[in-house]
């Protein structure tokens, strides 16, 4: 314990942890007690049921998608914005905000209107037979659109930290641009790049808002994990609703300590 | 461009190549949809879009929001300034459960937010029996939104917070009482203005995230027309009774909400201070 | 050896080369003094290709070397700051240049000459470890070793003990001079210390506000060095020497 020279530990503490008890850990052990007085019975018959599995298997494998994705594209955004000056570039570094501060039902509906067969962006791809509104790949769309951030906000400061003659002795020293790349700026982006992927499927994994519009919520198809959550309170299924709930709460503290080694490591050698 | 450094001696041409890359994926990607928005939200005239806002139910919808907001953004507020004093200027046991459940609700979906307090105060909940007992109501009604929305935008202000005053250190707090400063004094003359620009961006961020919540809100509120409907809701509602013109007409207030915060905060982030925070924002999963 | 004239860098209003003229001879060690903002530095990264002059020429090895890359140019530079590769190996570090070369020499061929280069800069056994893992005075010897290993014709060096405290530095600047006359390059190096200038160079150059304003000789090399013949002893200014002076003209 520091040396209490400061005042306001008491007040402060107080407030902080009467807060946090009442607003996060109450209603959270509260979730996780209501899962775990199911019966084994109906949680096995829930976890084994088809049309959960495949609400798991489309949240999962979409976000993981969307997240790949987001490697390259962020990645290419963070580069621009922290290397090159240009018309445009603080314009640019807002507009990676946008999904980040647009309210998810305003994205989910203007997504959709984009990609419906005869949306802005549907017109372009039903010639070419690509189907995206109500389908997983809208899924996926709009789960891009959520995470995108993540992975440039993560990179860019690290990016911006990184030693500029470093750069320039690799290209003294005979290096290629695409080898100085890969070889000296890369590696020491790559925990950055790593934990913007885990936050942003972390986001995109229990995100609603911005994906009920455009999947379709077909069962077995394009139903995902947080809309199968909400159905089941709809039909008053209230130990199947905190069921699934709790899977998915401790699937984000699993997320949440992966991505905290992750931080450990990108943030260790920068920090000073 | 007024570069000298050759970076890594990339021609100007692949310079340009990515430059142009990266304008047309956020054209496609982040502008389109916001694009769309505004067209969509005129398609009907100005008229058709003057009628939605101030439909009797838009205009309950967006009563109802604010009174959420101003609920939600005070208390949250006091909170995360509580919290930042308490994480960042004492050491003591359970100090890193304190701070890990203050980063919690960031990483737990909207619907799980949501969903947690049905089970605390739904007719099936924890304290259910006892409130219909009472005849208080918690879910579907206001104190049921309020809740879900103070679970969801706890650590926006904390979350700026915390990494800014672990950063500034406490030099100066002390300095100000070894000259004879009380507890409020030190606070209001020394530590506030020192934060006052992180803490203006946390509670921007808090405040647009409040009215713009969707998920949370929607399991606890039972859209109940004019009642407990707050302006994403009533948004969904317009939506899927295909009044479309109406839905983005509404919309585009949460939008013009959510263009105001970032406009607000690249020009908070122009006066220097929040870019160092930059990197820990980041962490804190940024934003809404 | 390296042959500038003319060299003029203008940023905003601020002059930072104004038709500089200078000339190193092959096998020269030579110092450029001057006072911050005197385009020590910048004339240090053009004529390495990290910045553009305005106007002017740069010879490298009595060939045009204005449009050459910066790799392309034979040259190594050292920086203040080390510029280390922090995530590679010290082995790797110093390895990188030849591990970029196309076509790449044979594992065996670089292993080997990773192993000299530690030897030359006194670092023997050192190769597995992280550049965070070392000193200041180690870090800059691997720097050193990094930059000697692809066999630069010149060196280039930005106030290379700049962040060293006396003692490091003192020792390192007789292994700057001995690895110079073993390996015979021609060394330019930026210092802001007079006498560290005068005890290490056999010539030292004095800018100030991008022009060359006078030279001396230094006690690096004792008479009838190739640099002797004009370079003028005991002077107390600092007169150009009769070969500047007609670049200058």
């Amino acid at each position: 314990m520091r040396r209490p020279v400061l005042p306001g530990f008491g007040l402060a503490t107080g407030v902080t942890g009467v807060y946090l008890g009442l607003l996060v850990l109450l209603p959270l052990a509260g979730l996780l007690a209501k899962a775990g007085t199911t019966e084994p019975g109906r949680a096995w018959a829930l976890f084994a049921d088809p049309r959960t599995l495949s609400a798991f298997r489309v949240s999962f494998g979409v976000s993981a998608g969307a997240a790949l994705v987001s490697v390259p594209v962020g990645l290419l955004l963070a580069w621009v914005l922290e290397r090159y000056r240009f018309p445009g570039r603080r314009l640019l570094d807002a507009a990676v905000d946008l999904p980040l501060a647009l309210p998810t039902a305003v994205a989910g509906i203007a997504l959709t209107t984009l990609y419906v067969p005869d949306g802005w962006m549907g017109r372009l791809l039903a010639p070419l037979g690509i189907a995206v509104a109500f389908t997983p790949l809208g899924i996926g769309v709009a789960l891009l659109f959520v995470a995108l951030p993540f992975v440039v906000r993560a990179v860019q400061p690290v990016l911006a930290g990184l030693d500029p003659e470093a750069d320039e002795a690799a290209v003294i020293l005979g290096a290629t641009p695409w080898q100085a790349f890969r070889l000296v700026v890369l590696p020491p982006l790559l925990p950055a790049v790593a934990t913007g992927a885990a936050l942003g499927f972390a986001r995109a994994v229990g995100e609603y808002g911005s994906v009920i519009f455009i999947a379709g919520n077909r069962p077995m198809v394009s139903e995902i994990v947080p809309l199968l959550i909400v159905t089941k309170l709809e039909q008053y299924d209230i130990p199947g609703a905190a069921l699934l709930g709790a899977a998915m709460l401790l699937l984000s503290f699993v997320l949440l300590a992966g991505i905290n080694r992750l931080q450990g490591r990108s943030g260790g050698r920068h920090a000073a | 461009m007024p570069r000298s450094r050759p970076g890594l001696g990339e021609a100007p041409a692949w310079r340009g190549l990515l430059i142009g890359a990266a304008l047309l994926l956020a054209a496609w990607l982040l502008v389109l949809p916001l694009l769309v928005l505004f067209v969509e939200a005129f398609s009907g005239g100005v008229a058709a879009f003057t009628a939605a806002v101030t439909n009797p139910d838009a205009a309950a919808a967006i009563r109802l929001t604010l009174v959420v907001a101003a609920i939600v953004v005070p208390a949250n507020t006091v909170f995360g300034v509580a919290a930042a004093w308490c994480i960042t200027r004492f050491r003591f046991r359970g100090r890193r459960l304190l701070q890990v459940l203050v980063g919690l609700p960031f990483s737990v979906s909207p619907v799980v937010s949501g969903l947690v307090w049905v089970l605390m105060f739904g007719a099936q909940g924890w304290f259910g029996p006892l409130l219909s007992d009472t005849g208080l109501r918690i879910v579907f009604a206001l104190p049921g939104i309020v809740l879900a929305t103070l679970f969801v935008t706890l650590p926006f202000v904390a979350g700026q917070l915390i990494p800014l005053m672990g950063a500034q250190g406490v030099a100066e707090e002390e300095a100000a009482l070894v000259l004879g400063a009380t507890g409020p004094q030190m606070f209001l003359r020394v530590t506030l203005p020192k934060i006052r620009w992180g803490l203006l961006q946390g509670v921007l961020l808090c405040s647009a995230r409040s009215m713009g919540e969707f998920g949370a809100v929607s399991v606890v509120s039972g859209r109940i027309r004019g009642l407990t409907n707050t302006v994403p809701l009533h948004i969904e509602v317009l939506y899927q009774e295909y009044d479309i013109a109406a839905a983005f007409g509404v919309a585009t207030l949460l939008a013009g909400v959510a263009l105001l915060t970032i406009v607000l905060r690249a020009g908070l982030d122009l006066r220097g201070e929040a870019l160092r925070v930059r990197g820990s924002q980041a962490r804190l999963a940024v934003a809404a | 050896m390296i042959r500038v004239q003319g060299l003029s860098k203008q940023v905003g209003a601020t002059r930072i080369l104004d038709e500089l003229s200078l000339h190193v001879a092959e096998g020269g060690f030579v110092a450029l003094l001057g006072p911050s903002g005197s385009g020590k530095t910048t004339l240090l990264r053009v004529i390495a290709g990290l910045e553009h002059a305005d106007a002017g020429t740069l010879h490298l090895a009595g060939r045009p070397a204005r449009d050459l890359p910066p790799g392309g140019r034979g040259l190594g530079f050292v920086f203040q700051g080390y510029a280390l590769f922090e995530h590679m190996t010290v082995a790797r570090n110093i390895a990188f240049g030849l591990h970029v070369r196309r076509p790449r020499p044979p594992r065996r061929e670089i292993a080997d000459t990773v192993e000299r280069m530690l030897a030359l800069v006194r670092l023997p056994g050192l190769g597995d470890r992280l550049p965070s893992q070392l000193s200041g005075g180690q870090r800059q010897r691997v720097a050193l070793a990094r930059t000697l290993a692809v066999e630069p014709r010149i060196l280039l060096l930005d106030e290379p003990f700049g962040a060293l405290d006396r003692q490091v530095r003192e020792e390192l600047r007789g292994e700057l001079r001995r690895i110079h006359d073993a390996l015979g390059t021609t060394t330019l190096f930026v210092t802001h210390d007079h006498e560290e200038a005068m005890a290490l160079a056999d010539r030292a150059l004095m800018l100030d506000r991008g022009r060359l304003v006078g030279e001396r000789a230094g006690q690096g090399r004792p008479a009838g060095a190739v640099v002797a013949a004009h370079a003028p002893q005991d002077r107390p200014a600092w007169p150009l020497s009769p070969a500047n002076r007609i670049l200058e003209a």
